[in-house]
């Protein structure tokens, strides 16, 4: 699933045609408007930005003369200080008496000449103040942009522009010193030179420099314009009244990457965009603008970041936190203190940001969490979706003050129920020891009590009054006089808590839900700083985006954003251990194809041949089954280059026909060609699948077991420990229908759940079943005559239409029906299965040699009509390993020698 | 009723050769004008705000206001006499000496204005009084 940067919608461009008063939308179309009479502007949901011609002209023709008197300015300031300097410190020196020795200093120090100069040089201090402090204390900072409704567009489209509920500001306006500079030094003769500005701003700019290296690729103008043919041609130089557009797209790129100015990145990405070469340039590296403007984005968060702790600045909001003494007004909590933990404190001590993904989550907790009765929260939610995450969240705003009064100054105080029992077995009567804690946290006023996995609470009992833990903190939960916040995966809540009523009641429910994959981002990048510390590497952010994707695409078992992490902690562990420093998506790749034993690497050369030759080299191994061979190969050449539909199999097929024709060497082949080793097939044979009991088998129950009393493994753990393999189910028509229709579902979404609940995925595995069904009338038409085979065929189908329901039939990939061998095709399978045995007694260090007529003599003593080649199996085991086995015997066949088939061993 | 086109407005367009330049004189008046406006007009309110900012930050890490709205809460929350005695014994000492804290520093802060507006003023008249001594 491809990410998307939530970057859509936030702004619109829009264009206005003078001449014929047109208003128009600027949808995936960037034209750069050289007319005076056409206009460009930006919206976003409550600004607007325009940009005219004499505001750009004024820029260029004054910036640069404003600026140099600026400099001069600041240098002759720092000129006329500098006297004030050496006045101050003599006068420091006069009033310690260090200059008594020095009536001459001492008698210029009183003269008018020095007082004038002082006082000059005091002017200039305030002249540099003002030059140093004015930037800094108004600060010129773009408004950030929300989201802008469908319907608001819609009513735009409908009825036009109303300008006059937007805030309208001025683009140049918010565009930083450096961009002005570069605009003047980058105009000449009235004309914009835009392709010196991009190779200037790759070359020389920083901040881009930064962006191109966190993109992890490389970008250099040779190579554009050598490979790509990027030059003046095209990307040329412009009049300035096409600077309107070019800065109305680069500040669209500094709002979308909420940034404060208009930066020099900002219209090196602009310019990046605006041309299908440039793009097209990037897209060959792998990247794309949207993975640029995230880096910018990223870049601009650690800046916003390191300013949210100056509290004095009045710019920045400020929230009360309740100040040194806040806890003088509420209560110990000394024995909770012994199994719990503070986790306001703890989060306080870490700059990392938590809850990202679960604002609604948040506010909903708070709100709970601030009523005046039935406090008490559940969290319900699959394991890794970020429910701890989630109360950390809530804890830093409690930290920052940003929370409704009723939680201010509170505290989130985490019950560790192990420690709970083992501080039990010291001070005796755990019952005893719950109350006096309870009571302390009634008595606090500032507690909140946050219980982890709160199904623990039910099976674990009191050893004295054999109560559990859950039915002596009942009361406590019934009555709120603190509020309680549990959290609880979904099996667990159908199991522990919906039975019970009182429990039920005494919670308000907020379910937790998985994390979008743009959010699952965004935790991601806060997490780079550390991981690039701890692992001693760089993580570029190409391997950030594969992580999600992936871990979203392969990692079933785990949900977002804890199946992310886990990969790039995975990925970045694994690159330190082989000294890889940067980490990329491949290394990403590898991580995941060693973690699932998946290949979800690149293609290289060597498997790009092997894909080429796939279809040759089963078909040299399976004889006579083209069609078969064919479908089954583009299956996989779709699913290992990523074509395919990533949430259903590679492929599903059924194969019918007789007996021995290679329906399941087929899958065998398959698996050792592709998946690399014939034994790692999973085989299932559905005719132990025929009464209604043997779905639980089916599904994975814990229950079934062997004679020993060891536990079965079954087809759910088979798939979930080798997922990427040939699952064979033979003769699917003997299961039972009711399993029949769990197929359905892993046909259609590759995926099953288990009798434990878990999900098992079915989505990198190419599903074969085989059917007997329609073998009677196909083995009838082949006893009489061949020349039947073709209405055999469709009577074949017409059967199976009849044995399996619509639904099932509809959901394979293709049905196949094997055709019977001919006698040259037999021929084939006799060569190959001696070429089989050859292989097997080179092992034993003896060479086998045949004639070209041995397979033909084979293939017409041993055919039986309709038997395919098992005939031909058996035979060469009878008469032809059995006559090298008493050769052996005999001592006539020794390890070094050569045999030859002879024709007596087979007439 | 014709709206005034604020994006497009052909009103002062021109071309570049017909924007003029502005003198070195120009741009050293605009720079006295910047200057004036931002230490007398803009500075002033920035620093008004940041006074509000100081007292409310200092108000908040010294639990002023917290100690005054719960006076009478026993110490810690304990409802004993001893718990009584206690709290209101440390309030009583401790609410003066960070009420003199935050006075002191509303008040330096005040002064700090009152220096910023008179520093350029004084400066000129110091000056001057200097070169006519």
């Amino acid at each position: 699933m491809a990410l998307d940067f939530d970057m859509q919608e936030k702004t619109i461009c829009g264009y206005h045609k003078r001449n014929t008063n047109k208003f128009g939308i600027l949808e995936n179309k960037f034209p750069i408007f050289q007319d005076e009479n056409d206009s460009i502007f930006l919206l976003t949901r409550d600004h607007f930005f325009s940009i005219s011609t004499p505001q750009i002209t004024s820029v260029i023709k004054n910036y640069l003369r404003y600026k140099k008197f600026g400099d001069i300015k600041r240098i002759v300031a720092n000129i006329l200080v500098l006297p004030g300097v050496f006045i101050a410190l003599a006068s420091i020196l006069k009033y310690a008496d260090l200059l008594d020795q020095f009536e001459s200093i001492t008698e210029i120090l009183e003269s008018k000449l020095v007082n004038v100069l002082f006082g000059i040089s005091i002017f200039n201090v305030i002249i540099l103040w003002h030059d140093f402090y004015e930037e800094k204390s108004h600060p010129i900072q773009l408004p950030k942009a929300k989201k802008i409704q469908q319907k608001e567009i819609d009513e735009i489209k409908a009825t036009g522009f109303k300008f006059g509920r937007y805030g309208h500001l001025d683009t140049v306006s918010f565009a930083s010193e450096q961009t002005l500079e570069l605009l003047c030094n980058f105009t000449k003769d009235n004309q914009f030179q835009t392709y010196d500005l991009f190779k200037y701003l790759l070359k020389e700019d920083y901040d881009i420099q930064q962006i191109v290296r966190r993109s992890g690729i490389e970008m250099s103008v040779n190579e554009m314009e050598e490979k790509f043919k990027i030059g003046e041609d095209v990307i040329p130089d412009y009049p300035i009244t096409a600077l309107r557009s070019i800065l109305t797209y680069a500040i669209e790129e500094a709002i979308l990457t909420e940034s404060r100015q208009l930066e020099p990145q900002h219209i090196f990405l602009a310019i990046l965009r605006l041309y299908p070469q440039t793009l097209k340039y990037i897209q060959a590296k792998g990247i794309s603008i949207d993975i640029l403007r995230e880096i910018s984005l990223y870049n601009n968060s650690l800046i916003a970041k390191a300013q949210r702790t100056k509290h004095l600045d009045p710019n920045i909001p400020y929230f009360n936190k309740g100040g040194i003494a806040r806890r003088w007004i509420y209560g110990y909590t000394f024995i909770l203190g012994h199994f719990s933990k503070d986790l306001t404190e703890e989060v306080a001590n870490n700059r990392d940001i938590y809850g990202i993904g679960h604002d609604e989550e948040i506010e909903n907790l708070v709100s709970v969490l601030g009523k005046l009765s039935n406090k008490n929260a559940l969290l319900i939610g699959e394991a890794g979706v970020g429910k701890s995450s989630l109360i950390l969240g809530v804890a830093q705003r409690i930290n920052t003050g940003n929370v409704p009064i009723q939680l201010k100054d509170k505290r989130i105080v985490q019950l560790d129920i192990n420690g709970l029992i083992a501080h039990s077995l010291k001070m005796g009567n755990i019952e005893e020891l719950i109350m006096k804690a309870m009571q302390e946290l009634e008595n606090s006023g500032n507690a909140i009590l946050y219980i982890d996995e709160m199904q623990e609470l039910i099976p674990a009992k009191a050893e004295e009054s054999n109560h559990s833990l859950a039915g002596i903190l009942l009361p406590y939960i019934l009555n709120s006089k603190f509020p309680i916040i549990g959290t609880v995966n979904y099996s667990d809540y159908k199991k522990y808590f919906y039975s019970n009523e009182s429990l039920r009641q005494s919670f308000t429910n907020i379910e937790v839900k998985e994390v979008s994959t743009t959010d699952t981002l965004k935790i991601l990048e806060t997490k780079i700083a550390t991981l690039e510390k701890n692992f001693n590497c760089y993580i570029t952010f190409p391997a950030l985006v594969a992580s999600v994707e992936l871990a979203y695409r392969y990692i079933k078992e785990r949900k977002l954003p804890s199946s992310a992490v886990q990969t790039i902690e995975a990925t970045c562990s694994w690159a330190q251990s082989n000294n890889i420093q940067k980490i990329t998506a491949e290394h990403v790749s590898k991580a995941i194809s060693i973690q699932k034993n998946i290949n979800i690497t690149d293609i290289d050369q060597e498997e790009s041949n092997k894909l080429r030759k796939l279809e040759e080299n089963i078909r040299k191994k399976i004889i006579g089954q083209d069609e078969a061979v064919i479908a089954i190969t583009e299956s996989l050449r779709r699913a290992r280059t990523d074509i395919r539909n990533p949430e259903k199999p590679i492929g599903v097929f059924l194969f019918m026909g007789p007996t021995g024709v290679g329906k399941t060497y087929l899958a065998k082949v398959v698996g050792e060609e592709f998946f690399g080793n014939k034994s790692d097939i999973i085989r299932v044979d559905m005719s132990e699948y025929q009464d209604i009991d043997s779905v639980d088998k089916f599904l994975g129950t814990t229950e079934t077991g062997n004679v020993f009393g060891q536990t079965n493994i079954t087809l759910v753990d088979r798939v979930k420990s080798n997922p990427y393999t040939v699952v064979l189910f033979d003769e699917i028509e003997k299961a039972n229908p009711k399993i029949l229709n769990l197929f359905l579902q892993i046909f259609d979404e590759g995926r099953l759940t288990s009798a434990a609940g878990e999900t098992v995925d079915f989505t990198n595995t190419i599903i074969v079943c085989t059917s007997n069904i329609g073998s009677g009338i196909l083995l009838q038409a082949l006893e009489q005559d061949e020349a039947l085979w073709g209405e055999a065929k469709d009577r074949a189908m017409i059967e199976l239409r009849q044995s399996l329901s619509p639904e099932l039939l509809n959901r394979f990939d293709r049905v196949i029906v094997f055709s019977p061998l001919d006698i040259n095709q037999l021929r084939n399978v006799a060569e190959l299965l001696l070429t089989e045995l050859k292989e097997r007694m080179i092992d034993k260090g003896i060479n086998i040699k045949w004639t070209d007529q041995i397979p033909m003599l084979i293939a017409n003593k041993a055919n039986e009509p309709g038997m395919g080649a098992r005939p031909l199996k058996r035979y060469i085991q009878d008469k032809i390993e059995g006559q090298i086995a008493k050769e052996i015997i005999e001592g006539n066949l020794k390890s070094g020698s050569e045999i030859d088939i002879k024709e007596n061993w087979i007439i | 009723m014709e709206v005034k086109n604020t994006v497009s407005d052909s009103s002062g367009q021109q071309l570049l050769t017909e924007t003029k330049t502005d003198s070195y004189s120009a741009i050293f008046l605009y720079f006295i004008q910047d200057f004036l406006r931002w230490w007398y007009v803009r500075m002033p309110i920035w620093h008004l705000r940041k006074l509000a900012r100081i007292s409310v930050v200092v108000n908040d890490n010294l639990s002023l206001s917290l100690l005054v709205q719960n006076f009478f809460l026993p110490w810690h929350r304990d409802y004993s006499m001893m718990g009584y005695v206690f709290g209101l014994l440390i309030k009583i000492l401790y609410i003066p000496i960070a009420l003199i804290i935050y006075l002191t520093s509303i008040l330096v802060y005040t002064i700090i204005i009152l220096i910023w507006l008179l520093l350029p003023i004084g400066t000129l008249t110091f000056i001057f009084t200097s070169i006519l001594r």
